[in-house]
C-alpha cells in the first residue's frame, strides 16, 4: 500500500513538473504565436487602408483631369488588370450628392443603389470605413461579405470613395489562423512530453535515492547511490546519504565487534566465578572459610566484569561520538600531580621514580574524570612495563604551538609490527600473569582522546623504553 | 530510623532490606512509583531510597512528586543508569545522592548514614583530640601515634589511612571508599595502590604487635577493629 502511494506520489512530483512546466512552455508559445497573428492583422489591413488610399488619389487625380468620363475611361481601361477589378468607386458633391458610381464587372450583381446607399450613410473615423452587403451568390443568397471603404476629400471638397470587399485578406488570415493552431497543437504536444521526458530525467536520482534508502533499511547496508559529479544539490543528497550510510554501517560492525569482545572478556572472570563456586560446594571438606572465600572471590569477579562492561560501554561510546564529556578548565600540572600521587607507592615498590619535568605549565579543557583515566592507564603501563630502579619521566611541555603532555618510559617496548596494533581492543602485547588489568586500557585512552580532539601517538623501541605522547588541540 | 526503598526487583529489595535490618534501619518497601508516592505521603522517613526505571510513574517523576508536596527527606537514587546525563538529571530533579548498581554495600550504608546525618543536622563528632582505641593512640592534631607505648612514624598517607579508619571502627571500608577518601578519586583506576597502602600502614601498626587491628575482608574491601 505503501508502495503505491510512494509511486503515485513521484508520479505526482513528476505530473506537477511535467504539467507546470508544459503550460508555461505552451502559454508562452501561445502567447507569441497569437501576438504574431494580432500584428499581422494589423499589419495587413494597414497595407489595405493603404492601397486603397493610394487609389483614391490616382482616381481622384484622374477625374480632377477630365471629371466623370475621363475616370469611366480610366476604369474601363483598367478592367483588365485583375487587382483594379475589384474596387467599387463613388464620388460625392460637397451637397451628399453621388456623382459618380462604378461597380467592377466582376461585381455586377451588386445592386448598384444599395451600394450607393450604404456608402452615403457611412462615418468614417480616420477616413476608414466599412459595411456589409450581400453578394446575392449563388451558393449562399444570405451571405454579407464586409466592404472596407477609403475616402478622401480632393481640393474641390468633393468626396472620392473606394472600397473593396476583404475575402482575400479574410482568407488569408483564416489560413494564417490555422497554422497557428496547428502549431499550438504541436507546441502541446511538444511541451507536455518535453515536460514529462525532462522531469523524469530530474527525478531519477531521487528514485535512485529512494531506491538505496529501502536497501538499507531491509538490513543491505552497503547500498549506495551513484554519484554523477554534476556538483548539483540532487548530487549532493547522493553524497551525503552515502556518507551517512557507511558511517551507518561502521557503526554497525563496531557493534558486532564490540558485542564479540564483550562476550569474549566477560567469559573469563565468569568461568573463574563459576568454577569455584562450583568446586566449593562440591567438595566435602568445605568448611565455613572456604564458603567465605568462594563467596569473596564471587564478588570480585563479579567486580571485575561490572568494570568490563563500563569500560566497554565507554569505549563504544566515544567512538560513536555519543560519549558525554563534562568539560572543565583542567590544569596540566595539577592533573599531573594528582596522578603521580596516585602512582607515586606503586612505582615506590618497583623502586621506580617519577619525574615530572614541567617545561610549560598550561590550561586545557576537558572531562576531569576522563582525562585521569588517560593519564592513569598510561603512567600505571609505564611503570607495570619498566624494570626495577628506572626512571619514568612525565613532560608537559608545548611545540609547534601545542600543548603536549608525553610520559617517557625505559622499559620493554613495543616492537615496530605491535605498535599501530596497540590501540584495538584486547590488545596487550606481553601476557603476563602478574599483570592485573586488562588490554582495554590504550583502546579507552584512544577512544577518550578522540571524543575530546586530542591526538596521542607513541614511540617505541623493543628493549629500549617508550614515549607517549598526548598533543592536545589549540585551545582545548 | 525508618527508611522507604520503592524497587520493582524484589530480589533487590529483599537483600537490601535484610542488609539494613542488620544495621538497625526499619524498612518499608514500595514496588512502584505510585505505591512510593502514597507510602512517603502518609508517614515519616528518615531516608528514601528509590529506583529511576520503575513500572507506571518512574522514579524521577515521584521525587518530584515528593518535592512539590513538601516532603524534604533525603533521598538516594539506586539505579542501574549510569550516564552523566542521568546523574545530573537525578539531582537535579530533587535526588540528594546518586549510587550506580551494582554497587558495594559498605558504600551504600556509608551514604546512607552520611545523608541522614546531614539532615538530622547532628553535629559532626565531636572534635576530639585524641582517640584511644585499645593500646592505640592518636592525637588529631600533632599526628602522633602511639602503641604499646611505642611512637610510630607514618608518612602522610598512611597517617590519613589510620585516622579514617579510627573513625570508622568496626565499620567495613571498600577500597573505593578509601581510594576517594585519601586520593580523592570517584573512579576506580584499575590499581591496587590501595592494597599498598594498608600494607604498608599494616606494617607499621600491627606487624611487630599483639593484636592486628587491620583486617581484609576478602571481596569487601577492610576493617578496622579488634578480633
Amino acid at each position: 500500500m505503501f508502495l503505491k502511494l510512494n509511486r503515485l506520489f513521484l508520479k505526482s512530483l513528476s505530473f506537477r513538473l511535467t504539467f507546470g512546466y508544459a503550460i508555461l512552455f505552451v502559454l508562452s508559445s501561445f502567447l507569441i504565436l497569437f501576438l504574431n497573428y494580432y500584428l499581422f492583422n494589423h499589419s495587413i489591413k494597414d497595407r489595405d487602408h493603404e492601397i486603397l488610399s493610394s487609389k483614391a488619389k490616382e482616381y481622384s487625380s484622374v477625374y480632377s483631369k477630365g471629371g466623370v468620363q475621363e475616370l469611366k475611361n480610366y476604369l474601363a481601361a483598367q478592367k483588365q488588370s485583375d487587382t483594379d477589378s475589384q474596387f467599387l468607386v463613388r464620388i460625392e458633391s460637397v451637397n451628399s450628392e453621388t456623382l459618380f458610381l462604378h461597380i467592377p464587372e466582376k461585381m455586377q450583381q451588386l445592386s448598384a443603389s444599395e451600394v450607393d446607399k450604404k456608402i452615403s450613410t457611412l462615418t468614417f473615423s480616420k477616413n476608414i470605413s466599412k459595411f456589409y452587403m450581400s453578394e446575392r451568390s449563388i451558393e449562399d443568397p444570405e451571405e454579407e461579405n464586409e466592404y472596407e471603404v477609403v475616402s478622401q476629400i480632393n481640393s474641390d471638397g468633393q468626396r472620392i470613395q473606394v472600397a473593396r470587399n476583404t475575402d482575400e485578406r479574410d482568407d488569408l488570415l483564416e489560413r494564417y489562423l490555422r497554422t497557428i493552431l496547428s502549431a499550438s497543437f504541436a507546441v502541446l504536444l511538444i511541451g507536455s512530453f518535453g515536460g514529462f521526458v525532462f522531469s523524469k530525467q530530474a527525478l531519477a536520482p531521487l528514485r535512485n535515492l529512494i531506491q538505496a534508502i529501502k536497501l538499507v533499511r531491509s538490513g543491505e547496508l552497503s547500498a549506495r547511490v551513484p554519484v554523477r559529479n554534476s556538483n548539483d544539490e540532487i548530487d549532493e543528497i547522493g553524497i551525503l546519504f552515502n556518507k551517512m550510510a557507511t558511517k551507518i554501517e561502521n557503526l554497525i560492525s563496531n557493534m558486532h565487534e564490540t558485542l564479540d569482545n564483550v562476550a569474549h572478556d566477560l567469559r573469563t572472570p565468569l568461568t573463574r566465578l563459576k568454577s569455584k563456586a562450583e568446586l566449593t560446594l562440591l567438595s566435602q571438606f568445605a568448611a565455613t572459610a572456604d564458603y567465605k572465600e568462594a563467596l569473596a572471590n564471587t564478588i570480585e569477579n563479579a567486580a571485575e566484569i561490572v568494570s568490563l562492561i563500563n569500560t566497554i560501554m565507554d569505549i563504544s561510546e566515544a567512538e560513536a561520538g555519543v560519549l558525554k564529556l563534562d568539560l572543565v578548565e583542567i590544569n596540566a600540572t595539577d592533573v599531573i600531580l594528582e596522578i603521580i600521587d596516585l602512582y607515586a607507592m606503586i612505582a615506590e615498590e618497583k623502586n621506580i621514580s617519577l619525574q615530572f619535568v614541567e617545561s610549560v605549565n598550561f590550561n586545557f579543557y576537558a572531562d576531569r574524570i576522563r582525562c585521569k583515566q588517560v593519564l592513569s592507564n598510561l603512567l600505571d603501563n609505564a611503570i607495570k612495563y619498566s624494570p626495577k630502579n628506572s626512571l619514568i619521566e612525565i613532560i608537559s611541555q608545548s611545540f609547534d604551538g601545542k600543548n603536549e603532555i608525553c610520559i617517557l618510559d625505559v622499559g620493554i617496548g613495543i616492537s615496530a609490527q605491535d605498535v599501530p596494533k596497540i590501540w584495538s581492543r584486547l590488545y596487550r602485547v606481553h601476557h603476563n600473569q602478574s599483570n592485573k588489568g586488562l588490554g582495554l586500557g590504550l583502546s579507552l585512552v584512544h577512544s577518550i582522546c578522540k571524543a575530546h580532539g586530542w591526538t596521542i601517538q607513541v614511540q617505541s623501541q623493543l628493549g629500549v623504553g617508550s614515549e607517549f605522547k598526548l598533543t592536545f588541540t589549540n585551545g582545548a | 530510623m525508618n527508611i522507604l526503598i520503592v524497587e520493582d526487583d524484589l530480589g533487590i529489595a529483599q537483600e537490601l532490606i535484610t542488609g539494613l535490618n542488620d544495621n538497625n534501619f526499619n524498612c518499608v518497601h514500595a514496588t512502584n512509583g505510585e505505591a512510593g508516592l502514597e507510602f512517603a505521603l502518609k508517614n515519616e522517613f528518615q531516608l528514601i531510597i528509590t529506583d529511576l526505571m520503575l513500572p507506571g510513574m518512574n522514579g524521577l517523576e515521584m521525587i518530584s512528586e515528593l518535592r512539590k508536596n513538601k516532603v524534604d527527606a533525603p533521598v538516594l537514587i539506586l539505579t542501574a543508569k549510569r550516564s552523566l546525563d542521568d546523574r545530573v538529571t537525578g539531582l537535579q530533579n530533587g535526588g540528594d545522592d546518586y549510587l550506580v548498581k551494582p554497587y558495594a554495600f559498605v558504600e551504600l550504608l556509608a551514604r546512607i548514614k552520611n545523608l541522614i546525618r546531614r539532615s538530622t543536622k547532628e553535629p559532626e563528632a565531636k572534635f576530639e583530640t585524641l582517640i584511644f582505641f585499645e593500646d592505640l593512640t592518636i592525637n588529631l592534631i600533632s599526628r602522633e601515634v602511639t602503641r604499646e607505648q611505642k611512637k610510630i612514624e607514618l608518612q602522610a598517607k598512611e597517617y590519613q589511612l589510620l585516622e579514617f579508619f579510627i573513625k570508622n571502627i568496626r565499620i567495613p571500608l571498600s577500597k573505593n571508599q578509601i581510594l576517594e577518601k585519601i586520593w580523592g578519586y570517584s573512579f576506580d583506576p584499575q590499581t591496587n595502590v590501595v592494597d599498598v597502602l594498608v600494607y604498608r600502614l599494616r606494617g607499621k601498626v600491627d606487624k611487630n604487635f599483639s593484636k592486628p587491628y587491620i583486617h581484609t575482608l576478602k571481596g569487601i574491601g577492610y576493617v578496622f577493629k579488634v578480633e
